[in-house]
């Protein structure tokens, strides 16, 4: 709830500013706003994330973690009935001073492996995809929970009051997935905003509302000026805080309506760069806008690749994912480096599980949710790490291991925030995002 | 008992005492002292203490109900169970938490291999432990007998009027509870709200909706001509209005988590749901007495009835139980089943109690009284009670085993019904046969496309991979003619349907009543004690009449609810109604009574308003009349206050006048269709219910798992407690205005103000198309001029007159030369009348947007 302010009722400062010289006085005026800015517990590493969400769960064996043995056991039993083991048909390489072990399919990204903190000892609780996606985005698949997303919002708000403070693009949409960005019980203005639909990826997705094909800028102003001054009076009469805090909607609304598409389009970007990042390509779009809302302040952005459920078709998905993913990723890392940006803006890469070692068919593994990898980069964790590590055929995580709650943990922490303190009281109860579990990874912390 | 917080040295000195105190072990456990001092005592203190002891309990932070600090606390355990087992390490909780096995003891980091050797060795020698002292640990929460003392669990008593200072301002028995304690806080009531505020006030608040222009007018005169009657007969009116139990009816949809499609991971529909929220409709404007709409709910299958639609009725309204969001996914049906059965608990318990009590599965409530026991007592109740959700689609792994069905209704049910339920298993089964079929014929096109693949490698036995293919070819020709024949046999059974009845969402006794087992932290796998089926121990009555074994119980759960000496279910209800009417409950926490919930702010009150709801039958039509009638409901707003309510008291916790409420998203979007006169009034007749018309066999609908929501539903011209509630795609209105999530059963709706809300009042296509069709309609009306269209927008929107100035300033709009865009269409720029109309259209958009309009005061 926004609370009043005692003298002029904070309008005046409204009125004929600039838009950022406005959004500024509007965190003067209001600090407490639903997303104003907020302190975090301890001082941050990360002041912002963005989550390269992978759905369906990619291979491990075929991105971050080699299993030699498991090639040279390509063909015998496995352990689970009715299936053999399967060697992945890519060949690692290992890359810069680190030495980490990536596949020869991320050519492009392996050049960064020095900025990588791969997690190869990663952990879930569930082996289907609905309840292990909504796990990574809500640390439950049992009940309805908040999003990373939202909580990270919740406890840090915003450092751009012109834009949504979380935005997911092409978020996935079927199978209860609408619930991964919800803020469920926190106060809305932390949910996601969403932009575009992952059953129709769209390179140049839209938010609803935000344009007016009716009205010129200058006349929208003429309209919103009086429904101001009749908003205003009746502030005067009712003295009500919440209509205030209407005001100031209309007013972050408006500039939002500038800022958003603002940020969105492209167009201003080199040639290079757009080719850099594949900006014809959804990913490589979804990339970039990525690269863009942090810039402008965003503080968590989720983008989604899909169809990494190789059950069949295992070759031809890796190589046409792979080649997806891998120019805009490395494009992205590049520039948030070469803008200093690295520093304090965490990258996720990573799906909901693995894969098993092994299938009945001889193109395909199945879901895996008890060992599988993800990669971290910039944000406060270490550089050129390889962490963890599965059995010699990559049934499951046996070194370093990390569950879902310990990531969440450990990303809240780089955030600043610890996720045992980060709490919001519902139906009489203190709830976390990690629940009753979670332990930070120090071991990756820089 | 000894102190934890002295040193080490002490405690070897205390440890050594004891043993000298049992001279014939002397010498054995000398070894078996030393090593507990040496090896155990000092990692306990130093890993366990901090939140394993009489002092972190003392400090609030103890954890698990765990103390380690003496051998009784140690042998007994905390929540999970006894900590360890003297001579068994394997089965003691301790070792399992040490290792990191299932529990992860000490949290920080788990301890040396050689500790947790010594620890096994220590309990598999007999786990010596000369602490002495008993366990003093004091659970967190309330204990049963504490509970019985706890305000919310105390019957409501009967009070005297207090005395008042103002004595002629009171004109209900509920004013002089208010202002006694207005009194006390030195704040004096506002006047009574003027007739245009009240006019709105009451028909928002009971029937949902504006007053047309004709019914401001009438009620205005009325009003100027004998307020006191005009009042009464306005709100006996609309009490009788079809509009009161849409409004009304809706308040209980939220709590009741009512949705048209089960939400989760397999959104498909509920296609018989609507049934269920139009019998809540008709209900409320019936004027049920509440304690017959709970029976009715609760085990209204088992209800006598004298005629068909009355047995209808009660089986329609047992879809409560049934309208849960279910997770198909899950592979293990008891843990499917246990699921559904917490979504019961937890939603009657919420609903009707105002209580959680479905924190109790996994262990003893943390703060309520509710035992665990008592949860699975109820759970035994819901366990012998069978949920008709209706068949499932095949391919869903828990739901394969649970066959579940719909309730036959209408006159013929007996008759049709079995053979309509006949009927949707044979579709099941031929649908299931005919995507066996599909799978097998692709699982051949998957080893064909892999055999052409390796066909090309330098290494490969093209001869054998050629046969194979030509022989994978002829295969899939023989799979798309079995294919095919399933299908055919699948349209052919789904275009010659039999008779069928109408089918409704409930449930029914199963044919067995079982008692339930306690699950140890909710696990299905984790099973303890018996449970007999029963109700919550804290609110028990003496005479209540036992369940009898061959019966769920769920008459005898919904008697103990509505049982008059039942503390909560009256003082839960009564405050509903008045946080709708007050914009703020009594108690500020309408579905938590318990240890966390507020206290109420007017306590003697509350119990006033119970004790008369349960007198006057349960009557929601007579409270509410009260209510609205009352001094305390008439006051005007903050800028009518004379007693500096506003500053000293901004959230009107005392009532010294009324504070504005925020129209809530049906509200929004059924008054812009009544200013805009695009509102269709009537109740939406039953064959034009949103799933009504849909086969109720979707295959398509089973593969995507996403049910389609088309614009036809958005622009149905009906009010919005018609419109399908479809989990996770609700209409954007709903989703931007703060719609109660259907996912759970919600008292009180969230209130954001985010500037996605804006956007839509400033750029949504929908609301330009409304604002258009006012303006178009005003503009046609040749009768009026510019300054009738402004009075006629303000009387339909804001229920008033404008003012002079506010004329002035808006027929100043109306000539401004607004800057509007090309038509994207036809690239034409706007004539002189296409531009007035357009200008009136953004004048009405400003009017939707207005706070005056989302507020009501």
């Amino acid at each position: 709830m926004l609370k009043t302010v005692s003298a002029g009722f904070g309008y005046t400062a409204l009125q004929g500013i600039a838009a950022q010289a406005a959004a500024n006085e509007t965190k003067e005026i209001n600090p407490s706003g639903p997303l104003g800015a907020k302190k975090p517990h301890f001082p941050a590493k990360a002041k912002r994330v963005i989550f390269l969400c992978m759905r369906g769960g990619p291979s491990h064996m075929e991105t971050f973690d080699p299993k030699p043995k498991l090639s040279a056991d390509n063909g015998k039993a496995s352990k689970n009935q009715n299936s053999k083991l399967l060697g992945s048909r890519w060949k690692f390489s290992k890359h810069g001073q680190s030495g980490i072990e990536i596949v020869d399919l991320l050519p492009e990204t392996s050049k960064h492996a020095d900025k990588l903190c791969v997690l190869r000892g990663m952990h879930t609780d569930n082996e289907n995809h609905p309840q292990a996606l909504e796990q990574m985005h809500t640390g439950s698949f049992q009940f309805i929970r908040p999003s990373l997303g939202s909580w990270t919002l919740y406890g840090l708000g915003t450092e751009n009051q012109n834009l949504p403070g979380f935005i997911s693009i092409n978020p996935l949409t079927s199978l209860g997935g609408l619930r991964y960005y919800s803020s469920a019980f926190l106060p809305a203005a932390n949910s996601a905003t969403l932009l575009g639909d992952a059953n129709r990826p769209i390179r140049n997705p839209v938010i609803g509302n935000v344009s007016n094909n009716r009205l010129a800028p200058t006349g929208q102003r003429q309209q919103l000026d009086l429904l101001q001054e009749m908003n205003r009076e009746l502030l005067i009469r009712d003295q009500d805080s919440r209509i205030e805090g209407l005001i100031q909607s209309y007013e972050l609304a408006f500039r939002m309506q500038d800022a958003l598409p603002k940020v969105m389009d492209v167009a201003s970007e080199s040639k290079s760069t757009l080719a850099r990042y594949n900006a014809d390509e959804t990913f490589g779009r979804q990339c970039l806008l990525a690269r863009r809302f942090a810039e402008a302040g965003v503080r968590f952005i989720e983008i989604t690749h899909t169809d990494w459920d190789h059950h069949g078709f295992l070759t031809g998905g890796m190589t046409k994912n792979c080649a997806a993913i891998d120019k805009p990723i490395a494009a992205l890392l590049e520039d948030l480096d070469n803008r200093g940006m690295l520093d304090d803006t965490l990258v996720i890469w990573g799906g909901e599980f693995g894969r098993t070692p092994d299938d009945p068919t001889t193109d395909g593994r199945g879901h895996n949710n008890k060992g599988f990898s993800m990669w971290l980069a910039g944000g406060g964790v270490k550089q050129g790490m390889a962490y963890g590590a599965t059995d010699e055929h990559g049934y499951e995580a046996i070194e370093g291991k990390v569950h879902t709650h310990d990531l969440h943990a450990t990303i809240l922490h780089l955030l600043g925030l610890d996720h045992e303190k980060l709490t919001y009281k519902y139906g009489g109860r203190d709830f976390r995002l990690t629940d009753v579990h979670g332990k930070v990874v120090k071991d990756i912390l820089a | 008992m000894i102190n934890i917080s002295n040193s080490l040295t002490f405690r070897l000195v205390a440890g050594t005492f004891i043993s000298f105190l049992i001279p014939s072990a002397v010498i054995a456990e000398d070894a078996r002292l030393d090593f507990f001092e040496k090896r155990i005592r000092p990692v306990l203190v130093s890993h366990c203490y901090k939140c394993h002891s009489t002092e972190s309990a003392d400090k609030g932070k103890l954890k698990g109900a765990l103390a380690l600090d003496t051998r009784k606390a140690m042998l007994k355990g905390g929540e999970s169970g006894a900590s360890i087992i003297p001579g068994k390490p394997t089965e003691s909780l301790l070792i399992k938490a040490l290792k990191y096995s299932g529990l992860e003891m000490p949290p920080a980091e788990k301890l040396p291999p050689q500790v947790i050797a010594d620890f096994e060795k220590w309990i598999t020698d007999g786990a010596f432990d000369p602490r002495d002292g008993n366990i003093s640990i004091k659970k967190p929460g309330l204990s049963i007998e504490e509970g019985k003392k706890f305000w919310s669990f105390i019957p409501p008593k009967k009070f005297e009027l207090p005395k008042v200072r103002q004595n002629d301002w009171p004109s209900d028995p509920i004013d002089f509870f208010v202002l006694s304690k207005m009194e006390n806080q030195k704040l004096t009531p506002s006047p009574m709200a003027k007739g245009s505020t009240l006019v709105r006030r009451l028909y928002y608040d009971l029937t949902g909706l504006p007053p047309t222009e004709i019914q401001l007018t009438n009620f205005l005169k009325a009003f100027s001509e004998n307020p006191a009657k005009a009042k009464l007969d306005l709100v006996d009116s609309l009490l009788s209005s079809h509009h009161f139990g849409e409004k009304w009816g809706r308040h209980w949809l939220d709590v009741a988590r009512y949705a048209d499609s089960n939400g989760k991971d397999r959104n498909i529909y509920n296609y018989h749901a609507w049934r269920y929220r139009d019998y809540v409709i008709d209900s409320f404007n019936r004027d049920v007495s509440f304690d017959q709409f709970v029976r009715e709910q609760i085990a209204g299958d088992l209800l006598p009835a004298h005629s068909h639609e009355e047995r209808d009725r009660n089986l329609i309204a047992t879809g409560f139980l049934a309208l849960g969001s279910k997770s198909f996914e899950e592979s293990k049906p008891e843990v499917f089943r246990m699921d559904v059965i917490d979504e019961q608990i937890e939603l009657v318990s919420r609903s009707v109690l105002g209580l959680s009590v479905g924190c109790a599965r996994c262990h003893n409530h943390k703060f309520d009284p509710i035992p665990t026991a008592d949860y699975y007592s109820m759970a035994g109740i819901f366990r012998s009670t069978q949920p008709l959700y209706g068949y499932s689609p095949k391919g869903i792994k828990a739901t394969a085993f649970a066959h579940t069905e719909l309730q036959a209704i209408g006159p013929d049910a007996e008759k049709l019904g079995p053979a309509g339920l006949a009927y949707f298993a044979k579709l099941q089964e031929l649908t299931l046969a005919q995507n066996i079929s599909r799978s097998d014929r692709y699982r051949v096109v998957r080893r064909l496309s892999a055999a052409r693949i390796d066909i090309k490698k330098p290494d490969a036995d093209k001869a054998k991979l050629e046969a194979d293919i030509i022989k994978m070819e002829q295969e899939i020709k023989e799979w798309d003619a079995k294919v095919k024949a399933h299908e055919t046999a699948l349209q052919l059974a789904m275009d010659n349907p039999p008779r069928m009845p109408d089918w409704a969402m409930a449930v029914r006794e199963r044919e067995k009543a079982e008692d339930c087992k306690i699950h140890v932290r909710g696990e299905t796998t984790n099973l303890k004690e018996t449970v007999a089926r029963g109700t919550l121990q804290v609110i028990s009555f003496t005479d209540a009449p036992s369940i009898p074994n061959h019966q769920s119980g769920r008459i005898e759960l919904a008697a103990w609810l509505t049982d008059r000496r039942n503390p909560l279910t009256a003082r839960v209800y009564v405050n509903r109604v008045w946080q709708h009417l007050f914009g703020r409950g009594l108690v500020s926490t309408p579905d938590d009574y318990g240890v966390n919930g507020s206290r109420p702010s007017h306590p003697e009150l509350l119990d006033h308003l119970a004790l008369r709801f349960i007198d006057q039958g349960g009557s929601t039509k007579k409270l509410i009349r009260a209510l609205v009638l009352s001094s305390t409901y008439l006051q005007g707003g903050a800028d009518e206050s004379q007693g500096n309510g506003k500053s000293s008291d901004p959230d009107n916790i005392y009532l010294s006048y009324m504070r504005p409420r925020r129209l809530e998203a049906e509200l929004l979007r059924d008054a812009i269709m009544q200013v805009a006169g695009t509102l269709d009034r009537a109740p939406l007749p039953p064959e034009k219910a949103f799933l009504a018309k849909y086969n109720p066999y979707r295959e398509d609908e089973y593969r995507t798992f996403q049910p389609l929501f088309t614009p036809e539903q958005i622009e149905n011209p009906h009010r919005s407690v018609y419109l399908p509630v479809v989990r996770g795609v609700l209409p954007e209105i709903f989703g931007l205005f703060d719609f109660a999530s259907p996912d759970r059963s919600t008292a009180q709706r969230e209130e954001s103000i985010v500037p996605a809300q804006s956007l839509y009042f400033m750029n949504n296509e929908w609301v330009i198309k409304q604002a258009g069709l006012l303006s178009g309609q005003l503009s046609k009306d040749d009768k009026l001029d510019d300054k009738g269209r402004i009075k006629t927008i303000y009387r339909r929107a804001f229920s008033r007159e404008p003012s002079s100035l506010e004329i002035k300033r808006a027929l100043d709009y109306l000539n401004r030369p607004e800057l509007l865009l090309a038509d994207p269409k036809s690239k034409k720029q706007p004539d002189a009348m296409q531009l007035r109309i357009e200008r009136l259209t953004s004048f009405c958009q400003i009017v939707f947007a207005s706070a005056e309009f989302r507020f009501v005061k």
